[in-house]
């Protein structure tokens, strides 16, 4: 829902129930009797996404351990057949357009609510959220039959819904970017003489900026993952990836997802992890330097 | 007892940075303008669409259709399918998510960050394949069940897709990152004086944690349970791929109403109550929501 | 032909005058500002002071244009510039967490205004240095901001502000967030840097002394409207009413009665011809006298007296504070009045409990309204 802000990681919080009693010596590193626990959720959390690799790679249709092989065929299938190559295309543009719109709509919004108080700020944020927990069915079948009526169907109906339902991503993290910008150095740019736009050009935008980054990120992947109301608003010649996936799942197994999906994973894990480093450095920078 | 709550509430020293409150007013909300209009185009007209249809189709029903809706013995068990699901699902994801973060807080920097990339990776990771992955993961054939017989720890494979253990499972593992991240938020803006002054005031490290860590970062999970459990109630994918019939959800029985008969009316009073429902939970966790959101800065 | 005293550093005079013509502004019901009205001379070092929530920070604002007065108008040099954007007033302003702009470094920050401006590079880079220079930070442009320390992050702050040449400076609470010594170091280079540009200087404080050692006036705000100004010999020494004795510096009063005749009567004292024509009407008063107008002796065991125009009154020590070369004393009169007197930090016994002799001259006094 909100990324997590770099200065969480780098805030190491002290002991929340204080020092050991004394007259203990010091522990040892030693497993603590928590770590159990934590390592099942852990591989609770990430067994799903990692599971698909191993998938993706066995030649038969059915996974087995130990594999029976290895064989690259389904990723020959994925960027050679048309259905599935025509699919990837459609859902990058869908995408990509719906990112673009979401954070020129989003964007502003979050900046708004995020720099100064004013009346009626949690009501906008309540109604802006509201996509993201509205039952996807709901909105797909009342999009569907309103969108309908005036032709916004296939291309452009999926860029208007995804739009919907992206916004609210991108209005939460740049609100959160915002929340870090001090309102006086608003009015100390305008005192200095800088426009209103170019107090947003040079002191909100570079300030803002990793927030509206990553908003854009999470508006680009909730495009390119939505099933339920793109389910209901393509037509037979524009389906998005995640719709040819999930014909494919319905009818039989089909390993060409788990091809998806691991190269999605290897590009969406490698960004994070260059994020996450790129982000440690810095403050490590910073901590030596401040 | 009022007073002590609210000095142990985590958000009181942060929410004293109040931000000057000059140019209040609707001024304020003049950048919203396009996303309001957006929004009430292209969601909140759709929507209010659907929930019309509920009394006017077909023609004059009035309230027949939430009679339906309510008597109704299918979509009885639905409804109770799908709270059901949502409520197990809930349950587990703050269980093992306050665990998790908990773990998070109190690890080292390196842990910490290996913990947040762990939490976070779902959500990088299309909806649909983690799906999709559990079919592969739990069928009778699958992974899991290869993996016992060759152990010999079962003889037949143990039928694990297609029941409520799956559903379960595969929801929670979605839903799970919604509550790891506001109760981790919750105990960072924990103020570390707080656990110190209990331990001199004669607390033990266990009473600390009971009697003053948990209630300071419960807004946090609070928060974290209503968004799974709002969210639980509306999911299609995960019960559709992975439920047996008994779990199917009542977004199921929607569709199948507006797919198979063109069923507006009925289709519209059962999205209306889920969307009440929806909007009421929010409406009462919102408090709690809202701190996370808008709450404390820096 | 007479010139005007310049100094080196600014060869031209360019300060401007400030008028606030019947002013007002309110946040929903509250009214924060009524119908004020100011002015400021070319040049003039102003300092509004007042409790918080007094109107002088909503004032300022409005100078530098982040408020819009709901009612009247702000002129500079006699030009109306109440629908004026900030950006183009031509106003510095320091703001009191120093604002500077944590994207940038320290040289980037005090360039900011001259890029606005679009002033050349190769003269931005002069005048960068010049600024920093003259706030003892030069060498610093590429220091990041948050490597500073508070003092050092207020200096920056101001040589943005003056960097552009600016007409007028606005300064708000500028240097609330520094300890002691810093601010009154600040204080005196602020001082001496009004001194050598000439520029006009609003500066808010809500601290009396630092208006006091630094202004040329003072104007004292409460609820949103200017109780007194003037110099800060005058509303230090002549307050025209109770509150304004009180917010800028200790006092000690006693309450009186003015009687027909020109009489004034003291608690327990016969009744005097008062020495000051006073166009108070026959009432209840109070006097007041400053610290340094109260002579303190050891207890001479007589009782007051009342002669001439010189008091003398027993009064009982409740509290003494040394404060290096002076010691205040807390004091109780018989019937009950209190207050602060000041006195050379030798010879007094100011224990608890002690008694001393206050010396009191009429002619000193500050007779004030009783408020009702």
């Amino acid at each position: 829902m909100s990324a997590p802000a770099r200065s969480d990681l780098a805030a190491a919080p002290a002991d929340p129930v204080g020092p050991p009693p004394p007259g203990r010596p010091a522990r040892r590193r030693r497993l603590r009797p928590g770590a159990l626990p934590v390592a099942v959720i852990v591989i609770l959390l990430v067994l799903p996404s990692l599971i698909v690799v191993p998938m993706s790679v066995s030649p038969g249709e059915i996974l087995r351990f130990p594999p029976d092989g290895f064989s690259l065929d389904w990723y020959r299938t994925l960027f050679t057949e048309p259905q599935w190559t025509s699919a990837m295309l459609n859902s990058l543009q869908v995408a990509l357009a719906t990112t673009v719109l979401a954070v020129l709509i989003g964007a502003p919004a979050g900046l708004a609510l995020g720099i100064r108080e004013w009346r009626g700020r949690g009501l906008l944020l309540g109604l802006v959220l509201t996509p993201v927990v509205a039952p996807p069915v709901v909105v797909a079948i009342g999009m569907y039959t309103t969108y309908a009526q005036v032709e916004l169907i296939g291309r452009w109906g999926l860029i208007a819904a995804h739009t919907v339902l992206a916004v609210p991503f991108v209005v939460v993290t740049v609100m959160s970017a915002a929340r870090q910008i001090d309102p006086t150095w608003l009015d100390a740019a305008r005192s200095l003489g800088a426009s209103p736009l170019r107090v947003a050009l040079t002191v909100l935008v570079p300030l803002a900026g990793k927030g509206i980054a990553s908003g854009a990120l999470f508006a680009f992947i909730t495009s390119w993952d939505e099933v339920v109301v793109s389910l209901y608003l393509t037509d037979p010649g524009f389906k998005t990836l995640p719709v040819q996936m999930w014909n494919q799942l319905r009818e039989r197994v089909d390993p060409t997802v788990a091809a998806v999906a691991s190269v999605m994973l290897l590009i969406t894990t490698s960004a994070m992890v260059a994020a996450l480093v790129i982000g440690w450095r810095r403050d490590g920078a910073a901590r030596e330097n401040g | 007892m009022a007073g002590v709550l609210t000095t142990l509430d985590p958000t009181v020293p942060g929410a004293a940075v109040r931000r000057p409150g000059h140019r209040r007013g609707l001024g304020g909300a003049l950048p919203a303008v396009p996303l309001l209009v957006v929004l009430g185009l292209l969601f909140v007209v759709p929507v209010a669409v659907v929930v019309g249809r509920s009394f006017t189709y077909p023609d004059g029903a009035t309230l027949a259709n939430y009679r339906t809706a309510l008597t109704d013995p299918v979509a009885r068990q639905f409804a109770w399918n799908t709270v059901r699901t949502a409520l197990v699902v809930s349950v587990a994801s703050c269980l093992l998510g306050y665990t998790y973060a908990y773990a998070m807080y109190r690890a080292g920097r390196t842990v910490r960050v290996l913990l947040l990339f762990c939490a976070l990776l779902p959500f990088w990771t299309s909806l649909l394949v983690r799906s999709y992955a559990w079919t592969v993961l739990l069928r009778d054939r699958g992974v899991l069940n290869e993996l016992l017989l060759q152990l010999g720890v079962i003889d037949a494979p143990l039928p694990l897709l297609r029941t409520s253990l799956a559903v379960t499972l595969g929801m929670t593992q979605i839903l799970l990152p919604f509550v790891i991240l506001p109760v981790y938020a919750a105990m960072t803006r924990f103020p570390p004086d707080l656990a110190l002054a209990a331990r001199s005031l004669g607390a033990s490290r266990r009473r600390v944690f009971w009697e003053v860590f948990l209630p300071a970062t419960m807004p946090g999970l609070v928060a974290g349970a209503v968004l799974a459990f709002i969210l639980a109630v509306g999911y299609y994918i995960t019960p559709v791929l992975l439920g047996g019939p008994g779990d199917q959800p009542i977004a199921v029985l929607i569709e199948n109403a507006v797919q198979q008969r063109g069923d507006w009316g009925t289709a519209g009073a059962l999205s209306t109550l889920v969307v009440v429902l929806v909007l009421a939970l929010l409406a009462l966790g919102w408090r709690f929501l809202a701190k996370g959101l808008l709450g404390a800065r820096r | 032909m007479v010139q005007p005293e310049r100094t080196a550093e600014t060869p031209t005079t360019r300060a401007v005058g400030v008028s606030l013509r019947s002013v007002s502004k309110s946040y929903g019901a509250t009214a924060v500002v009524r119908d004020l009205d100011l002015e400021v001379a070319p040049g003039e070092f102003v300092s509004m002071l007042g409790p918080s929530g007094s109107g002088k920070t909503t004032t300022l604002k409005m100078i530098a244009g982040f408020e819009q007065p709901g009612a009247g108008s702000v002129h500079f040099d006699g030009r109306d510039v109440t629908d004026l954007p900030p950006e183009r007033r031509d106003v510095g302003v320091v703001f009191q967490n120093y604002s500077l702009f944590p994207h940038l470094d320290v040289g980037a920050n005090v360039a900011f205004p001259l890029r606005m401006r679009r002033v050349p590079g190769q003269e931005r880079a002069e005048r960068v240095q010049r600024a920093l220079e003259m706030v003892d930070l030069g060498g610093y442009e590429r220091r990041r901001v948050a490597q500073l320390s508070g003092g050092q992050q207020q200096r920056v702050a101001i040589a943005r502000a003056i960097v552009f040449e600016p007409r007028l400076l606005l300064m708000d609470e500028p240097l609330g967030a520094l300890d002691r010594r810093l601010r009154e170091a600040m204080q005196l280079e602020i001082k001496s840097l009004h001194e050598r540009l000439g520029v006009t200087v609003v500066y808010v404080t809500h601290d009396q002394e630092e208006a006091l050692t630094m202004s040329d006036r003072v104007v004292l705000f409460r609820d949103g409207a200017i109780e007194q100004h003037g110099s800060p010999r005058e509303v230090y020494e002549r307050p025209s009413t109770a509150f304004a004795a009180d917010f800028l510096g200790d006092s000690l009063s006693i309450s009186a009665r003015l009687l027909p005749g020109g009489l004034l009567e003291v608690p327990g004292l016969p009744a005097q011809r008062f020495p000051l024509g006073t166009g108070m009407p026959v009432g209840p008063v109070r006097l007041m006298w400053r610290p340094h107008a109260v002579e303190v002796t050891a207890p001479s065991g007589l009782p007051a007296e009342f002669s001439a125009d010189r008091l003398r009154i027993p009064v009982e020590v409740l509290a003494g504070g040394y404060a290096g070369d002076v010691t205040r004393l807390r004091v109780r009169f018989a019937w009950g009045d209190e207050g602060v007197v000041a006195t050379p930090s030798r010879g007094i016994d100011h224990r608890r409990g002690s008694s001393v002799d206050l010396h009191l001259s009429l002619a000193s006094a500050v007779l004030l309204p009783v408020q009702s």
